[in-house]
């Protein structure tokens, strides 16, 4: 019981932090209040590489603090998005891009397919409420990263040496393929489809989107994700962000089941069409 | 599931050809509660767009109207997995193109249609799920014994450096084991008065099946929702599952095509499963709580905590909160993956039963993405 009630606080902590912290400089994961921060080295495994899991016989997941793909202070959660290294401004949106985001921005973000279910890719996966794990099995030369929300899913990053396929089906999450560099997981995904928005910004991507994630681990309860986007279907230009994850240790990912609460079968037994979503 | 009502459409609609009637080719699935088997459409068009999507892909047409303005017709296909397994590709057509359609109209008299068959520009027959699909995809596996970890306990995954997946389940619905009655691909009963033999049913749990067998699953919260598949339905979805065994972790992930794409959660060293944040009591879940040992080569699960929230089963076995699982995965061979599931629900059963069924590997390939969600809006 006593183990339910701490975490039931830091989870309150943490959306407390979410909501308060609006004035907070760029990311500087140790002190963080709230969070119990680990400046033991981070674990390593039977090779001597930095492991993104748990010591042995230990538990624990990564969760998103307060960072963010890029500020924007026009959206209409300004103070969520105030944590990023870059600016909307400097953001290297397409006009057509740029129209499509502030608009977004104008409908409170109404048309988030996030909120009707839908997996999100890249950057948005690694921001999922309640945390991911990154699962590593090299016995099967492949890493997954597994979410609680983010629609419950996984994604599957194989690190044997493969090329990407052609004539890829676009997906939500891509096709992902891995290496490390050192101690950073290099994850390198292209095939997505433009049906989520892989910031919770609104930020468009299109199916050119080429998408460089970089997973560090300084110590054993921080993640440094690091991202380069590329996309010249919705960008000008390929442009950097990333954030800091902490580590939530002991505990695991649990079930969370969008659908729930969730009550809208139009698309499937009503008109079928493709969205018309408008508030 | 659903998925592979094209077969039967395309099968019956070369019988009605042949003899001159048209047989009610949608009966006992949930896309009879979208389009009318009665109601034969043609249509023509140029295309305007495609949703290449889960679980149902969708071509939508202009069709020309005499001195009008051309109406837009949505066309219903089946999942992009089972498509492209028969040869589409997402650009196999394109916006601009002409294609003709024939299929059925839906009861709602919206412009949408049932593809039955779709003609491609230049008049080739675009579109054909074969009937057999997955026993061809699975013809001429290499056989071979259980491939074993190190230590001799057999894997549920693939081989080191190998993939796959499990699907094809010998049976579409739970039922119990020596009872012998007919399903169809959707676990939807041939002769509805087989009901009561299914299981061992109390008399509400038997009316409660025999009336969503009688409305032909129409509200089936996975259909509907997308609720989750829990319980032995996982291993009834179209696309399969995987198991990824995360042995210095004494855990497993039970990953899912199909459905919602989900994961579930086996501890294999018989720990209780605590992860819930606002703790266990009056928290039931779609997946439950899940503990497991082997004993021998068998993993044992023993499931609790299930909600009510969805259906354990195709074709609407009911449960309650009451429901044990107890699962035995046995993998008998390269190939084959025995699933026994006992059923102890005082709440819905009148004594503990089991069922059973073989699924089949499926090497060489990944997990299709498949969300059910995926087209809805």
């Amino acid at each position: 019981m006593i183990k339910k009630h701490l975490n039931r606080s830091r989870l309150t902590t943490a959306l407390g932090l979410m909501l308060l912290l609006t004035t907070i400089e760029p990311l500087q994961a140790q002190q963080r209040p709230g969070f119990l921060e680990d400046d033991r080295p981070a674990p390593r495994n039977e090779e001597g590489r930095v492991s993104l899991g748990p010591a042995p016989g230990g538990a624990g997941y990564w969760a998103r603090r307060t960072g963010n793909l890029v500020v924007n202070p026009d959206s209409y959660e300004a103070r969520a998005t105030l944590n990023s290294p870059i600016h909307i401004d400097d953001v290297p949106l397409k006009d057509w891009a740029r129209t499509l985001t502030n608009f977004r921005h104008d409908l409170y973000l109404a048309s988030e397919p996030y909120t009707r279910c839908k997996p999100a890719g890249g950057p948005r996966q690694i921001m999922s409420p309640y945390g991911f794990e990154i699962v590593d099995m090299p016995d099967l030369d492949r890493v997954y990263i597994i979410t609680t929300s983010n629609a419950m899913t996984w994604r599957v990053i194989f690190m044997d040496g493969r090329e990407h396929p052609e004539n890829l089906r676009p997906s939500y999450f891509g096709h992902s393929i891995g290496h490390w560099e050192g101690d950073t997981l290099v994850v390198d995904t292209v095939g997505f489809n433009e049906k989520s928005w892989f910031s919770r910004d609104g930020l468009p991507t299109t199916t050119a989107l080429h998408l460089t994630e970089r997973y560090s681990r300084p110590n054993f309860s921080t993640l440094i994700y690091d991202v380069t986007i590329d996309d010249p279907g919705a960008y000008d230009a390929p442009w950097d962000s990333g954030f800091v994850l902490g580590w939530n240790e002991g505990e695991e990912l649990f079930e969370y089941v969008c659908q729930e609460n969730n009550v809208s079968p139009d698309a499937m037994i009503g008109d079928g069409r493709i969205s018309s979503i408008a508030p | 599931m659903r998925y592979m009502l094209v077969r039967t459409i395309v099968r019956i609609s070369r019988i009605a050809v042949l003899c001159g009637f048209v047989e009610p080719a949608l009966a006992h699935h949930p896309v009879q509660a979208k389009f009318d088997d009665s109601r034969q459409l043609e249509l023509e068009g140029q295309i305007t767009a495609i949703d290449w999507s889960s679980p149902h892909a969708h071509i939508y047409i202009n069709v020309p109207q005499d001195g009008g303005t051309p109406v837009n017709w949505a066309i219903e296909l089946a999942d992009p997995t089972e498509l492209e397994w028969s040869g589409w590709q997402p650009d196999t057509l394109a916006p601009g193109a002409t294609i003709r359609v024939s299929g059925y109209e839906a009861r709602n008299g919206s412009h949408q249609i049932w593809a039955e068959k779709v003609l491609g520009p230049d008049n080739t027959e675009m579109f054909m799920v074969p009937d057999d699909l997955i026993q061809q995809k699975l013809a001429n596996r290499p056989s071979g014994p259980t491939p074993r970890w190190p230590d001799g306990q057999p894997r549920l995954g693939p081989a080191p450096g190998q993939t796959g997946y499990w699907t094809a389940p010998g049976k579409n619905s739970l039922v119990e084991d020596g009872v012998n009655v007919a399903f169809d691909k959707h676990g939807m009963l041939e002769n509805i008065n087989d009901s009561s033999k299914v299981a061992p049913f109390q008399d509400w749990a038997h009316d409660l099946y025999a009336l969503r067998q009688l409305n032909d699953g129409k509200d089936d919260p996975l259909f509907l929702y997308c609720i989750p598949p829990g319980g032995p339905r996982q291993f009834q979805v179209p696309y399969g599952v995987q198991f990824v065994e995360e042995r210095n972790r004494d855990r497993i992930f039970v990953l899912m095509s199909g459905g919602n794409g989900n994961w579930r959660l086996v501890y294999t060293d018989g720990r209780e499963d605590v992860t819930q944040v606002s703790g266990n009591d009056d928290n039931p879940l779609f997946y439950g709580r899940s503990s497991a040992l082997w004993e021998g080569d068998s993993l044992v699960v023993n499931t609790t905590g299930f909600n009510e929230g969805f259906w354990f089963s195709n074709g609407g076995l009911p449960h309650t909160r009451l429901l044990e699982l107890t699962e035995k995965f046995n993998r008998t061979d390269l190939n084959t993956l025995r699933y026994e599931v006992t059923v102890n629900d005082p709440g819905a059963y009148t004594r503990p039963w089991t069922s059973s069924w073989d699924l089949q590997w499926m090497p060489g390939e990944e997990l299709p993405e498949s969300y059910c969600q995926d087209n809805r809006q």
